[in-house]
């Protein structure tokens, strides 16, 4: 699983690298014609068998987030899963697990909780299912949660997004709930130097996913950024939708190699702004002998393909 | 207090002891005055919580009478039960009733309800014990870790324990 | 069928108010007790009514209202600073019932302590006075031991009466 994200990663810095333009990823175009659906199942598990104690299906377009909430008396669970299609027979699904445990109190009465959280990135096909064990295993009787990912063709009707709620607990302690947001951007960064433009490039990001941005300095740079390109590692880290415009979060730093060494101009930087909106970040004259007074701009933007709702 | 039948005294007015225990509680309230106030007090308070109970039960989901709308509530968002609402209900139970007694064609078991409204303390009681029939998945949570991984699907059931973990 | 069809309605007149009343100890007179109380009933007919007998069906009610119902004050303790006891919590936040019925001082007092108390014993007391339910039907609404339960009601009464008489000695 380490292996297959640090592959797609250099993959994606390579083409970075090479192209120094646009790359949109493959299927964006054709995701219109696709849907995915999944199906949610809770499931006991024990010497007996198996029993479904409850179902979901969440089915949307391509790129379909969903969270699986788990709360009973002493613990809580929050799962969230960010989907792509990255592949006409691929899945990337990305989960975040969070869970809290109540596990007792402290002399002065407060209660105690255990904490986990836990990122995994799993590339699936369609063939596959995720299973999810809130409680671990080994226990005699355990609860599964069975995720099963299938490939539908285009509905008629054009709903972004579609909740099927069959059988479920009675105590309500499993909630599934899902959103769509746009996972796909293009983030264009530039390097202005007193207020001109003397570097660029423009890169394909998935949310929540960091990658390296090389500026590709153009005519008009000094020798010193001709020399050593600034990389800029950046991640659109939250999408809000919000009027008049949806935002962005990113977060990023900045560093320039040579001969291997690495030499970080800013080590960590976070801002927000509306989508298709200008940041602008100011760097510090120390690394910099020209005089000149360097900014960075940058500019996120959905992906081609990607839509808004 | 310290008699060694106090917290007997609680199941004595529960009746959840059985007929020996029962008797010989009650043989040593006739020598134990401390005792015998204190089943007095806990029945007092029952008699209390009833009563009170029985105007709340008539108050619970009517409109608001006379000497409460007076008095200015805003905090008050009671919506009281409008006839449109109950008759969705009573729709939604009867649809499911005939559903239910559908899918349960063949079960025997049927007791009427009132049997269970009654008091009664008996331990063969006709009730499933709590670990049988247990809704909440809090019986799940030993303390484990939780965990995901991707297992590849058998064409007929599915069913594959030790899948490869990624 | 038609039989069940009774059964149903009968077991919704007689509980439904009950269990408003039960979940007004909990929530407090202006806060969704009958919503939660109508979410019960739809939320337990839609999913277990099948497989549960008739004669259970009551003491399910009461379980998935209640845990319902703390749900509901979950949301609430939250939002509360956390180094509050959490008994104090769970302490009815609106205006009480008992001050807006018609009750005599008794049974404004009675309800009144009844309201202090921890919310796991004022259930299981309420549970047996209210609702007339034994050891073993509470243990399972409440979802703990039976021993609990006793301890719990025990408990329950054993501070009404040293509450009850702090107040007798302060009158005087």
């Amino acid at each position: 699983m380490k292996i297959r994200f640090f592959l797609a990663l250099v993959l994606f810095l390579l083409s970075v690298l090479a192209a120094g333009d646009s790359k949109s990823f493959s299927v964006s175009a054709r995701s219109g014609e696709r849907r995915v659906q999944f199906q949610v199942m809770t499931i006991e598990e024990n010497a007996g068998g198996r029993k479904v104690l409850a179902e979901t299906i969440v089915e949307g377009l391509p790129g379909t987030d969903f969270n699986i909430n788990l709360q009973t008396e002493r613990f809580k669970m929050q799962a969230r899963f960010l989907t792509d299609l990255i592949a006409s027979d691929a899945l990337k699904v990305r989960a975040n697990l969070n869970t809290r445990r109540l596990f007792g109190y402290s002399p002065a009465n407060l209660p105690l909780y255990e904490e986990d959280a836990q990122k995994h990135a799993l590339e699936i096909n369609f063939d596959e299912t995720i299973v999810l064990l809130p409680f671990g295993r080994g226990a005699a009787e355990t609860l599964k949660i069975e995720i099963t990912p299938t490939l539908l063709s285009a509905s008629m009707s054009e709903t972004p997004l579609k909740i099927n709620i069959g059988k479920q607990l009675s105590s309500g302690e499993i909630f599934v709930e899902a959103a769509k947001i746009p996972h796909r951007f293009e983030t264009e960064v530039v390097l202005l130097a007193d207020g001109h433009e003397v570097a660029r490039a423009v890169a394909d990001s998935l949310l929540e996913e960091a990658g390296e941005i090389v500026l590709q300095p153009d005519a008009k740079a000094e020798k010193e950024i001709t020399e050593k390109p600034l990389t800029v590692k950046l991640s659109v880290d939250k999408y809000t939708r919000s009027r008049p415009a949806d935002s962005v979060a990113i977060s990023f730093n900045v560093f320039r190699a040579q001969n291997n060494q690495i030499e970080t101009i800013i080590p960590k930087a976070a801002g927000a702004a509306p989508l298709g909106g200008e940041l602008r970040y100011v760097l510090e004259e120390n690394y910099f002998s020209g005089g000149k007074k360097y900014e960075l701009k940058f500019k996120v933007r959905l992906a081609k393909g990607e839509r808004a709702d | 207090m310290n008699c060694q039948y106090t917290e007997k005294i609680s199941l004595l007015v529960d009746g959840e002891m059985s007929a020996e225990e029962t008797r010989n509680v009650e043989a040593h309230l006739a020598n134990c005055a401390d005792c015998e106030r204190l089943k007095n007090d806990f029945l007092f308070f029952r008699r209390q919580i009833k009563e009170s109970a029985r105007q709340m039960t008539a108050t619970a989901n009517i409109l608001p009478n006379q000497k409460l709308k007076n008095k200015n509530y805003l905090w008050r968002r009671q919506v009281p039960l409008p006839v449109s609402a109950f008759a969705l209900i009573m729709i939604a139970l009867a649809a499911f009733g005939a559903w239910s007694a559908f899918s349960r064609f063949g079960r025997s078991e049927n007791n009427p309800v009132s049997e269970i409204t009654k008091q009664s303390a008996s331990p063969e009681k006709k009730f499933a014990p709590p670990e049988q029939s247990e809704l909440s998945l809090a019986r799940f949570d030993k303390g484990g870790r939780a965990e995901i991984y991707t297992i590849r699907r058998q064409s007929a059931d599915g069913n594959e324990p030790g899948g490869n973990e990624k | 069928m038609a039989r069940e069809h009774e059964q149903i309605t009968t077991i919704f007149n007689e509980t439904y108010p009950n269990l408003c009343r039960f979940l007004e100890s909990l929530l407090g007179r202006d806060n969704q007790a009958q919503d939660i109380a109508q979410e019960s009933f739809l939320r337990l007919y839609q999913t277990e009514f099948g497989q549960i007998p008739i004669s259970e069906a009551r003491f399910w009610l009461f379980r998935v209202a209640r845990n319902l119902a703390l749900n509901e004050l979950d949301k609430k303790r939250t939002r509360i600073k956390f180094w509050q006891r959490v008994g104090e919590v769970f302490r009815v936040q609106s205006q009480s019932p008992a001050e807006l019925l018609e009750l005599n001082e008794a049974q404004k007092a009675v309800r009144k302590l009844l309201d202090s108390l921890p919310e796991h014993q004022r259930s299981a007391l309420l549970l047996r006075e209210e609702e007339e339910m034994s050891y073993r039907e509470i243990a399972f609404v409440l979802n703990v031991s039976e021993s609990k339960i006793k301890i719990d009601i025990f408990r329950a009464r054993a501070a009404l009466r040293a509450e009850w008489q702090k107040r007798e000695e302060n009158k005087r």
